[in-house]
């Protein structure tokens, strides 16, 4: 029986609309009522469905609580609402309910929709969001959050109808099947088995229903088998009772190759090697186990090495810090980079993150050290500074000193250059007095004597100060007695 | 599926074809909610049964045509005795009720001699809430305290109160098994 859909299908001219179609296709993802505008001409454009979403249809993999199924429809809610006596519905089943009754399905009580529906609370949604569905086409056995499903449905969903490639045609047809640009999946073709004319959208039901050159007649077991998809293959090798096979236990040991049918009756019989292929499918699952296990053995041990490294490092690092205050005091310098930074590179790290505070640490703690580095430096400055100054100034003291001596020396020969030249002035002059008077030259002598008496004790004073570069403070003091008696001279 | 297909095939098999031709777009056609409903109610009654009730879709697979049996309660005339319903769906199930008839029958005054329930929720009481489980249980119920002010048996009302033995006799004498069809 060929499908009614079929003859307008044949009489179809695409080509009168073709050179349209670039023009439509801009608002093509839109448009569900112009079924000639869908048409894809971008391939990454996504055809979007054309029947909404049933809920009613969905699946849901887990049994769904009786607490969140509408009384109407019983499936879980779709956009529910909830009556003025407490009970909640889908919006669309208590409104298709209120057409011939205008009370609430559960106690009657008399409801007027436009003023007594109230929202549900969100958390009633959020359950329903979660539950966990099916997508209600054929064929198709993905699984979502509900809230996601409609999405994928409407968008992604292979299995969803949408309208046919070829513009001319406004059939419906599932997403995987309009695949080729152009292409109407709703023309005819010839079944590659009965040479009938099929649409292509019907060609796999046509396969499995009526077409009867499809099915081929097992060549071991008479039975009538479908040899669409390589099936016959499978038929023989998994299934047909007449055709031979090997023992179920043929990995244990089993040489028992027969028909299949009485291979299984030996296998239910009790096959010898069950015993043997039991133990060694449980081995394999034992071995199994024992890896999975060791591999997680071994990531909980490089978790556990991670945890203990970073420890360790800590408290090296708060060590490190005692014994870097303790050296800088005692003023020696030591270097405790190395031992923090060699355990952080080989560590491996669980995370970026993890990496990330780790390198942080130590660069903080090589801050640290380079803090008291420069302390310890700058205190050795100060005290060779110090240290240094120190001589200069001593250095100082003895060179004005050393001139202190010199200017006294100078001045003691200039006094005596002085003295002699006054004396021998006075010589002259108590000669020339002499010569005039005889009483004036016998105090010119005493004057004399006086002199000489003054330079005898100055000169001692200069020897004890030359040789004392040590004992500046004596010299000083010398110097300034020196100094005193010149002045006085 | 099998189930909605076939019914395609009897029923609505020439509307859907309609709709491919892409002559009424509507989303999803009456008899469709209908099947929906009918096939979680039937899930549900495989995997939670009531006890002394059960239901399944007649052997021609419509699945808007189901059979059903009730056990007769305890302490009632009717204990220990078994009866087939018959159960008629139109395409707004849940919206509007399913036509029930005893098909086994029956002595009780709110049956009549063909099978004819009267009950209320069954007419105008009925609300989409109801199922085909709620129904069966309500039958069941029926069945030990009938409706005796509004019968459709006249006589069984009357010898409901007066003379209960009798009733038993005559409910004993109109059972009688009959074969599934």
């Amino acid at each position: 029986m060929p499908p009614p859909n079929t003859p307008v299908d044949g009489t179809t001219t695409p080509q009168s609309t073709q050179p349209s179609q670039p023009a439509q296709s801009s608002q093509s993802s839109q448009s569900v009522s112009r079924p000639t505008s869908s048409i894809i001409m971008d391939a990454s454009q996504v055809k979007t469905a054309l029947v909404k979403m049933d809920y009613q249809a969905i699946d849901y993999v887990n049994p769904v609580d009786e607490t969140l199924i509408c009384p109407i429809c019983r499936t879980a809610f779709h956009s529910p609402i909830t009556t003025p006596c407490g009970h909640t519905f889908c919006a669309k089943c208590i409104n298709r309910a209120l057409e011939r009754q205008r009370v609430c399905p559960i106690d009657r009580q008399p409801i007027d929709k436009t003023r007594d529906y109230r929202p549900i609370p969100l958390i009633i949604k959020e359950q329903l969001d979660r539950l966990e569905a099916r997508c209600p086409n054929q064929g198709c056995d993905y699984v979502c959050a509900r809230e996601n499903l409609e999405a994928h449905y409407e968008r992604h969903c292979e299995f969803t109808l949408v309208h046919c490639s070829k513009p001319s045609c406004d059939k419906l047809v599932a997403r995987h099947l309009c695949s080729i640009e152009g292409q109407c999946m709703h023309e005819m073709t010839n079944c590659d088995f009965c040479l009938k004319p099929v649409a292509f959208v019907d060609l796999d039901a046509h396969w499995e229903q009526e077409c009867e050159a499809a099915f081929a007649t097992c060549p071991d077991c008479d039975a009538s088998v479908s040899v669409v998809n390589n099936s016959m293959l499978k038929h023989i090798q998994q299934e047909c009772p007449e055709a031979m096979a090997k023992c179920k236990w043929d990995g244990a040991g089993c040489r028992v190759t027969d028909k299949r049918r009485i291979v299984r009756e030996h296998e239910r019989n009790g096959c010898m090697y069950e015993t043997v292929g039991r133990l060694l499918e449980q081995q394999a699952e034992d071995r199994r186990i024992i890896q999975d296990l060791t591999r997680r053995l071994a990531s909980l041990e490089a978790v556990r090495d991670t945890r203990r490294r970073e420890r360790r490092r800590d408290s090296a690092a708060t060590i490190n810090d005692r014994t870097a205050t303790a050296t800088a005091a005692g003023g020696s310098l030591t270097n405790p980079t190395t031992s923090t930074s060699t355990p952080a590179d080989s560590t491996t790290w669980e995370s970026p993150h993890n990496y990330m505070l780790a390198q942080f640490e130590r660069l903080e703690s090589h801050m640290e050290e380079l803090r008291e580095m420069v302390c310890e430096m700058d205190m050795r400055q100060s005290a060779s500074f110090l240290h240094h100054s120190k001589q200069v100034a001593d250095r100082f003291l003895e060179l004005g000193d050393k001139v202190g001596v010199l200017s006294m020396h100078t001045k003691w020969l200039l006094n005596m250059q002085y003295m002699q030249r006054n004396a021998q002035l006075r010589a002259a002059n108590a000669a020339s007095l002499a010569a005039a008077a005889a009483g004036a030259g016998g105090a010119g002598l005493s004057g004399g004597s006086d002199g000489l008496n003054h330079g005898g004790e100055s000169s001692s004073g200069a020897g004890s100060s030359s040789d004392s570069g040590l004992r500046y403070q004596g010299s000083r003091r010398g110097s300034e007695g020196r100094i005193e008696n010149l002045t006085r001279l | 599926m099998s189930f909605a297909e076939s019914s395609q095939n009897t029923t609505s098999g020439s509307l859907q074809a309609n709709n491919k031709l892409g002559g009424t777009r509507k989303p999803v056609e009456p008899g469709q909610n209908a099947v929906k409903r009918l096939q979680t109610e039937l899930m549900q009654l495989m995997t939670s049964p009531a006890p002394g009730v059960s239901a399944f879709p007649s052997a021609d697979g419509n699945l808007l045509s189901w059979r059903a049996t009730i056990e007769g309660p305890a302490d009632t005339p009717y204990a220990g005795l078994t009866f087939k319903l018959s159960f008629e769906f139109p395409s707004n199930y849940p919206y509007a009720p399913p036509t029930v008839l005893f098909r086994t029958p029956i002595y009780h005054p709110n049956v009549d001699f063909s099978g004819r329930i009267c009950l209320d929720i069954l007419k105008d009481k009925w609300t989409a809430a109801y199922n085909t489980q709620t129904v069966l249980l309500s039958l069941q119920s029926l069945l030990g305290e009938p409706n005796n002010s509004s019968p459709l048996n006249g006589e069984a009302a009357e010898l409901w109160d007066k003379d209960p033995a009798l009733f038993k006799t005559k409910v004993m004498d109109r059972h009688k098994d009959i074969e599934d069809d």
